[in-house]
């Protein structure tokens, strides 16, 4: 069942009354442009953007601390930087890299293309979305400013216990660590929920399960992991955080703690949290080859059943990282076969993407090349993970480069290269113009030979012996040779990014020199309902919520069989968009709220580092917002009702009784 | 009902660009096949097995590459063919030849579920069959190794049962020593792991995976080497400033020779009657007597020294019989062809001592290996190795004569 019925027609929403604007504060901005128009937006695209403008500079940050790492080993006893800041850029590259870059990137999609695939006019709570985003950026914000503030975390993302304690780390590093991702991770935990209601509560009439797109699909089943699997993760960081702040004795060795605890912990968050990561990458790809195949997705039911196994074999393999901590035989041999059965639905996923291309009419547009690129280089990384999962292999493996290859292979290669896809694939939809081809052929080439040559011999690095997170190693272990190339490689990485950014810039320019600012619905010939809406979307995604008939709703409007069973096209989506109908819907107002609520998390999170004075100076801005946030009126009062006059939409069905409910949460 | 234009597809020339593809994939499999085959003198190869453990685990993971190698030829390699063989005219649509909307195939579905499912039923049995294997504890009487991993270095102790007086009588184990771990060729060495403070990971993949040491708790594992020989290790768990830097090395004998080894580690030290070395022996329990211990001569005081961040240093007794110092990171014994014949004698030959290495470390320790976050905490002293003693020239001479009697 895909939408419970409203009992009634609802009514006309009523003008903000007087007495619910207490104070003029409280009444709700109007900016539709400008800065101001950003800060307070509760718009799900504009919010999208911003993820997706944030998590590119936190990618360029990261981007750099790789190069530094990459320039530090090119040859041996390298010295451009200290062990200290040595393990403090490889520490915020991987934080910086997995929280504030591939899952808030995922998150970007999600949140610009969810709505719009469901055929929604926004997520199903705007203000806790912005909450989200100004909340993600406070966490970054915090990790980031450790570099000015005393010094950086310097215990690798993982921050095993007991080395991550005072008397070994003792910097406010590994403060800024646990209280930087405690607020991501409150984020994360808000936007799950808002995205997991959304799918579930706003999809369109007639999209029930089985014809709801793939990305979306993917992206539910990773957010509801996220939301299991964040607690877990902000539990340890807690316990760690009372350890080092107030003396506690979690992971006090001395106290009788057992290091384990943490381990366990941390992995039962960090396994599903690549799949968290993974999940919105195989919804891409799920999206971007069948349209560029011009064929359906190769056995649909089958890729969301197999997205849904992994979902729950992700849960039970966490000690797979924990091969070589001397936790018995048993254990061992259940978590290593446990972690093989992933291997099955994944080339199940793999497999039919082949298939979906198989007897396909294959356009090779950037964003399908970075889709191939992101199966094949993701088969890769899957087939080096199955040689961990054979336990004694990974004994050899641990904590070597050959880790460090095979989860750059799963997510540069897996996540990455299709979010690349995703930006090419689904620009025209969020800008009004394509990104250029030309430019995006050689970012794409660029992008596989620098990867390649970056991670590749990696493999063989740490076959070879050579640990990961040494900031030196020596002349004579035979090392020289393949970490000169992938200093290289990674060169070559960073010009391909360069060279988006290039394609950004100068695609803007072009198309707004001509005087392009929209263009037409669907450039790709696509599939998936976002494609039904002009481009952009208007504020309000769809003037009339679709009706949906069948899976690839796109599609089938624009083709059905002729009477001998053949495909033949019958309308130009042109014909068949989401059109005008004289009805403006009402949309709520953009807040101030939230984003002082997030800065008022912030300060919390300055305060447990600093000074608890500034943490009950945040805690009473929190509280003030919270309450402001309930307050305040739906809409500003002064804004004038839309043409035409009424602002009933005469939408019926609990969509819309969802979303103006939601609105206001 | 398919409609294809097989002909037409047939007669068309290779594109550029899939010709791009298939050169690039052809130029990676090279590559990877040019880095595995290939592989230039690596003294810490996990590919070159020198003991039992690491063959049993090279002859596990050999036919998983394989498969694994077979399994990434057919994806990627099928993927190639399709976007070449599939490849629409130019970047338009072609409304007139629609693909035919194929939406699955149970058979192949199944057959790719399957095959999968079995290729793995039979890693997984050969991998449990290994794990068991692997875990099988030497016979008791089969030398057994205490290792214990501290910021930075490795700490080695081996209880041979202290001839006549009783264990908890005993005010040392027979012998203590660091960083070169001496065993037995052709022997299953059983080892009893532990760390001081953080923890550690202990790795010489020639001879055996890697198993982490942790605080607190007591690890067993195994070791064997097939022949005499050194073997290279490092730490592999990220264990604070230094970690790069906590080498070791296992150093394999000849049973006989071992057992000379032995007798002779347990020999105390006795105090140098020549005269600078005498000096430097009594500037020892003066400047490194807090932490360092050389049986004989000085006990560094015990205690309980936890949270331990210093404070117990490597046991000295026999520091002349260990060809590397500083957690492996320099070498004591000279590198040249006459030196290294000497095996752990090389001390017999003075010229075959690394002295100038030796005298630069005790100068200025903090300088040759990072041991301090800051260039401050130097100063103030705050140093978790290692600290710089400000000795003068003359009291190094003193010093470095007196390590020098240590063999």
């Amino acid at each position: 069942m895909a939408i419970v019925e409203a009992p009634q027609q609802l009514t006309v929403p009523e003008p903000a009354l007087p007495e619910a604007t207490p104070m003029g504060v409280f009444q709700r901005p109007t900016a539709t442009t400008g800065w101001r128009s950003w800060v307070t937006t509760i718009d799900h695209k504009k919010i999208g953007k911003m993820y997706g403008f944030m998590s590119i500079i936190f990618f360029i940050i990261g981007g750099v601390e790789a190069l530094l790492i990459r320039t530090q080993l090119a040859t041996p006893n390298g010295t451009l930087l200290s062990a200290q800041v040595y393990n403090e850029v490889f520490t915020m590259h991987g934080t910086t890299m997995i929280f504030l870059v591939v899952m808030p990137l995922g998150v970007a999609f999600m949140n610009y293309f969810i709505p719009l695939q469901i055929g929604a006019r926004d997520v199903a709570f705007p203000r806790l979305n912005a909450f989200g985003f100004w909340t993600f950026l406070a966490g970054g914000i915090i990790l980031n400013s450790s570099f000015l503030l005393g010094g950086a975390p310097d215990n690798g993302w993982y921050n095993y216990a007991p080395n991550s304690l005072v008397v070994y780390s003792p910097t406010h590093g590994v403060d800024f660590w646990t209280v930087g991702l405690i607020t991501t991770g409150l984020a994360s935990l808000v936007t799950a929920i808002n995205i997991i209601t959304t799918v579930i509560n706003m999809r369109a009439p007639g999209m029930t399960w089985f014809k709801l797109p793939v990305f979306t699909w993917m992206s539910l089943v990773g957010q509801f992991m996220l939301l299991f699997a964040i607690p877990v993760l902000t539990a340890a960081q807690f316990m760690l955080l009372f350890d080092r702040r107030f003396g506690a004795n979690y992971f006090e060795v001395a106290q009788g703690a057992d290091p384990l605890l943490w381990q366990h912990l941390f992995w039962i968050f960090g396994h599903p949290e690549v799949y968290i990561m993974i999940m919105p990458a195989f919804g891409m790809t799920s999206d971007i080859v069948p349209v560029f195949s011009r064929k359906p997705l190769f056995g649909y039911k089958v890729m969301v059943l197999s997205g849904i196994a992994i979902g729950f074999l992700g849960w039970g393999v966490w000690a797979h990282h924990m091969f070589t901590s001397g936790m018995g035989p048993v254990s061992v041999a259940a978590f290593a076969v446990g972690s093989m059965t992933i291997a099955i639905p994944t080339g199940v996923k793999i497999f039919n993407w082949m298939a979906t291309m198989w007897r396909g009419q294959i356009r090779f547009t950037t964003a399908m090349l970075f889709a191939i690129g992101m199966f094949t280089m993701f088969t890769l990384g899957g087939v080096s993970g199955i040689t961990h999962a054979v336990s004694p292999a990974d004994t050899q493996q641990h904590d070597t480069y050959y880790i460090v290859a095979h989860f750059h292979y799963v997510l540069f290669g897996g996540a990455f290269l299709v979010f690349m896809g995703a930006f090419y694939y689904w620009w025209p939809k969020m800008f009004g113009h394509k990104l250029s081809e030309k430019l995006g052929h050689w970012n794409f080439w660029l992008m596989m030979i620098g990867f390649n040559l970056t991670f590749g011999p990696q493999h063989i690095l740490g076959l070879q012996g050579m640990p990961r997170r040494v900031y030196t190693y020596l002349p004579g272990y035979g090392w020289e040779l393949w970490n000169m190339v992938s200093t290289i490689g990674s060169y070559i990485l960073a010009l391909s990014v360069l060279l988006f950014i290039i394609n950004v810039v100068y695609s803007r320019r072009k198309a707004h020199a001509a005087g392009q600012f929209t263009c037409e619905p669907d450039p790709w010939d696509a599939r998936t309902l976002e494609w039904t809406t002009s481009s952009p979307p208007p504020e309000f995604d769809f003037y009339e919520i679709p009706d949906v008939q069948d899976l690839d709703e796109a599609w089938h409007r624009k083709y059905a069989e002729d009477e001998n069973g053949r495909l033949v096209r019958i309308a130009k989506m042109e014909d068949v968009m989401d059109k005008p109908n004289g009805k403006t819907p009402h949309m709520p107002s953009p807040s101030y709220w939230p984003i002082v609520a997030a800065f008022s998390v912030m300060l919390i999170g300055y305060g447990i580092i600093f000074s608890l004075a500034l943490c009950a100076v945040g805690v009473f801005l929190l509280f003030v917002s919270t309450v402001a946030w309930g307050v305040e009126p739906s809409t500003h009062e002064e804004v004038p009702p839309a043409e035409p006059p009424s602002p009933d939409t005469g939408e019926t069905g609990a969509a819309r009784e969802i979303h103006e409910v939601g609105a206001n949460v | 009902m398919i409609h294809r234009p097989t002909a037409r597809r047939q007669t068309r020339r290779t594109s550029a660009k899939a010709r791009a593809a298939l050169g690039l994939g052809a130029a990676l499999a090279a590559v990877v096949a040019f880095g595995a085959g290939c592989v230039p003198n690596a003294k810490q190869d996990s590919l070159k097995p020198k003991g039992h453990y690491a063959q049993t685990i090279y002859n596990l993971v050999v036919p998983v590459f394989i498969v694994g190698g077979i399994v990434s030829v057919i994806v990627i390699g099928g993927t190639l063919y399709f976007a070449f063989r599939y490849r629409a005219k130019g970047d338009e649509t072609d409304d007139e030849n629609i693909p035919e909307p194929i939406h699955g195939n149970t058979a192949f579905e199944l057959g790719w579920t399957i095959t999968p499912a079995v290729i793995l039923l039979v890693v997984g049995f050969a991998t449990v069959v290994t794990i068991f294997k692997l875990d099988k504890q030497p016979p008791p009487q089969n030398p057994h190794i205490e290792v214990i991993g501290q910021q930075w270095w490795w700490e080695f102790r081996y209880d041979l049962g202290g001839a006549d007086v009783k264990k908890e009588d005993r005010k040392y184990d027979d012998i203590v020593t660091a960083n070169d771990m001496v065993i037995p060729a052709g022997t299953d060495i059983s080892l009893k792991m532990t760390a001081r403070d953080v923890i550690h990971g202990w790795w010489v993949p020639e001879l055996q995976g890697k198993r982490d040491v942790v605080p607190g708790r007591v690890t067993m594992f195994n070791v064997a080497a097939d022949k005499p020989g050194t073997y290279y290790g490092q730490c592999t768990v990220m264990c604070g400033l230094s970690h790069a830097n906590m080498r070791f090395t296992v150093i394999a004998l000849p049973k006989d020779e071992y057992k000379t080894w032995l007798a002779e580690q347990q020999k105390p030290a006795v105090m140098p009657t020549e005269e600078l070395a005498a000096a430097g022996g009594e500037l020892f329990k003066s400047q490194c007597g807090e932490c360092h211990t050389v049986r004989g001569i000085h006990d560094a005081p015990t205690g309980d020294k936890s949270p331990l961040t210093a404070g117990a240093a490597p046991d000295l007794t026999h520091l002349m019989s260990r060809p590397t110092f500083a957690s492996g990171t320099f070498d004591l014994r000279i590198d040249s062809k006459r030196c290294v014949a000497k095996g752990l004698y090389f001390a017999e030959d003075q010229s075959c001592i690394n002295s100038a290495e030796l005298r630069a470390w005790l100068h200025d320790p903090p300088a040759m290996l990072p041991m301090a976050a800051e260039e401050s905490d130097i100063a103030k002293g705050d140093v978790r190795g290692m600290p710089d003693l400000g000795l003068s020239p003359a009291a190094l001479d003193q010093l470095v004569a007196f390590l020098e009697t240590l063999k």
